[in-house]
């Protein structure tokens, strides 16, 4: 069948038609394949987001399945107090009340003057539950504020004997780590941490920014640690632990912008010999000073005037032809952490509270700039003058729960301080001193 | 990965300028094309592993390019009113006007068809679809391809012969 003429001439005009697209066609498909890359490393930040929400999940269902506190190992041995203790706190108290259940059946209440008696002093029979039974009736310590209510409690269940059910839930899941021998005095973790890093500024800059101050030219930026750990109990309630962490802290630059031939043709010479360039702009930000290796991007300030520019080396590629492809600079610090912690132990149950506080050595891996906020694009550049070794502060809380008595759920918020400026004296632009936030998610195995 | 993105810039640079042709006639605006080939070159690198050798490479990103088109095409579908096929062949007559008009006004007298016109005569007239495969993809019936081709051609033809009306005036 013959074509109809319209199509056949609209065919022979349209069919080889060849038409330039805009310059910046071309930038939108690279960063839209920058953005599939990055999508395709979410994973990783939704497995940390997975791991906190597990564990919430997990703890709450515990809490509501469960009517008794899985007993903790410290409270275990607290059982084998000296006979004398034992003794004191098995005996009628200075001031026992009898009162009479309104059934009609008689209640032993035991009180003292010392409020805390009933955490600490709890014999072994009555720890879990705490209280003893007598004549078919629970006797329990109290302490005198509970007496104010004791009109309204009914008798107290006899808690079986039995395993909790927390212990029969995470039973069959670790069948092959548990045995009949509860946890010992070590454990072993592992934890993944997201990391929110700032810094302080001890000391304003005394480089011309042009009166900006840094705070106004640079943000925290989020990034994440990770390790392992070994922990020792030195007696009930205090332990010690210490391991391998890696950790990356660092910043965002603004009011930086960079520039890239649209077809991604370098800048700047490339020595033909040595295959290396020096890149002849540096700039400058309150960790430190950032240097260049890769060709292809040039840099300018916007308000600041903190990119320094040396003798060109540019190829033949004119700067008007360059298209802005970035806002600002990430610079990213990746460290191997030795840390040194205590913990104590402030509060214990289905979740136990701990305080953990200590110092870390920071050995610095690797140090990298990247151009915008994209971490998962190559490294353009590092920042020069950084120490290689440097000491932290720990501290923060420890929330964790026992899945069975070797394992346990660990959430710990922590804080970390960098005791000296991360930048060598030398190089010093401004005394900072990164921190960071984290929320460590973990297990431990206790053996 | 620098060196991999200059690559991908040469393949660009070889195939945009085609490439932003076909996107232009699917496109009802210069914006929405740049789209398309945003979108475009996104898919070919992306599938670029899967390209066998068999064929022409221009073919194979070509049929890429035409896909991007259907599926914004479905993604932004209105309903036209279905009709039954009207002869409009009848009310066709041969102009030679086309020859006497630039592609850039052809080019704009293309996309100022309606979505669907627009959609069925570049895949029949320009890509050689059948109405079967049109009908297919577009999801409509066979019917409504050739009624939507019909009347694509007669909109072409109005526009083309008062283009070409008016050139004759100005001289």
């Amino acid at each position: 069948m013959d074509r109809h003429y319209i199509d056949k001439r609209i065919s022979e005009v349209l069919e080889g038609l060849e038409v330039n697209p805009p310059v910046e066609a071309w930038l939108a498909v690279s960063d839209g394949l920058d953005r599939r890359a990055r999508r395709r490393r979410l994973p990783l930040l939704m497995g940390m987001a997975a791991s906190v929400a597990a564990f919430i999940a997990v703890a709450l269902s515990l809490w509501l399945l469960q009517p008794f506190a899985v007993q903790p190992d410290w409270m275990a041995e607290r059982q084998e107090l000296p006979q004398a203790m034992e003794s004191l706190a098995a005996e009628p108290l200075a001031q026992t009340h009898h009162q009479s259940h309104p059934e009609g059946r008689p209640l032993n209440w035991h009180a003292s003057q010392d409020a805390p008696l009933a955490a600490d002093y709890v014999p072994e029979s009555s720890i879990a539950p705490p209280m003893t039974v007598i004549g078919g009736e629970a006797v329990m310590p109290v302490s005198r504020h509970a007496l104010a209510f004791a009109d309204d409690l009914p008798p107290m269940p006899v808690a079986p004997a039995s395993q909790t059910p927390a212990d029969g839930m995470f039973s069959s899941m670790f069948a092959s780590l548990e045995t009949t021998e509860p946890g010992g005095k070590f454990s072993l973790g592992v934890h993944i941490a997201p990391r929110q890093n700032q810094r302080l500024l001890a000391r304003n800059s005394d480089f011309n920014n042009l009166g900006i101050p840094f705070e106004s030219l640079e943000e925290g930026l989020l990034t994440y640690g990770m390790g392992m750990y070994l922990s020792y109990e030195l007696r009930p309630g205090l332990s010690v632990q210490t391991g391998v962490n890696y950790l990356a802290t660092g910043q965002h630059v603004h009011d930086i912008v960079a520039y890239q031939h649209p077809g991604n043709l370098p800048v700047f010479e490339t020595d033909s010999r040595t295959g290396m360039m020096t890149h002849p702009q540096r700039i400058l930000t309150s960790q430190g000073g950032i240097r260049f290796h890769d060709p292809h991007h040039y840099f300018a300030d916007v308000q600041s005037n903190r990119v320094i520019t040396e003798n060109q080396s540019k190829t033949g590629i004119e700067v008007r032809s360059l298209r802005k492809t970035h806002e600002g600079l990430t610079q990213v610090f990746h460290f191997l952490e030795i840390p040194l912690i205590l913990r104590y132990t402030l509060a214990e149950g289905l979740i136990g509270i701990h305080l953990k506080g200590g110092a870390s050595g920071n050995f610095l891996l690797e140090n990298e700039v990247f151009a915008g906020k994209n971490l998962q694009q190559p490294s353009i550049g590092e920042t020069y003058g950084i120490r290689h070794f440097n000491v932290s502060a720990i501290g923060g809380l420890v929330f964790d729960m026992a899945l069975t008595s070797r394992l346990k759920l660990h959430m710990e918020p922590t804080v970390q301080l960098f005791l000296n400026p991360i930048i060598s004296e030398g190089m010093m632009i401004g005394h900072a001193y990164p921190y960071s936030y984290s929320l460590q998610t973990g297990i431990s195995y206790g053996f | 990965m620098q060196q991999r993105r200059s690559d991908q810039y040469r393949l660009y640079a070889m195939f945009s300028r085609q490439m932003f042709g076909v996107c232009l006639r699917y496109a009802a605006s210069h914006d929405e094309a740049q789209d398309m080939l945003q979108e475009g070159f996104i898919k070919v690198f992306s599938k670029l592993s899967s390209y066998n050798g068999k064929g022409a490479f221009e073919g194979w990103i070509r049929r890429i390019f035409v896909h991007v088109a259907i599926e914004k095409y479905r993604a932004r579908v209105y309903h036209l009113p279905l009709e039954d096929v009207v002869d409009y062949e009848a009310h066709v007559h041969h102009n030679h006007g086309v020859d006497t008009l630039h592609a850039r006004d052809i080019l704009r007298f293309v996309q100022q068809l309606p979505l669907q016109y627009r959609m069925v005569f570049n895949l029949y007239a320009l890509e050689g679809y059948s109405h079967k495969e049109i009908a297919r993809e577009l999801k409509i019936s066979e019917s409504t391809s050739r009624s939507n081709l019909a009347r694509a051609r007669v909109l072409l033809k109005d526009k083309l012969n008062q283009e070409v009306k008016l050139e004759v005036k100005a001289i």
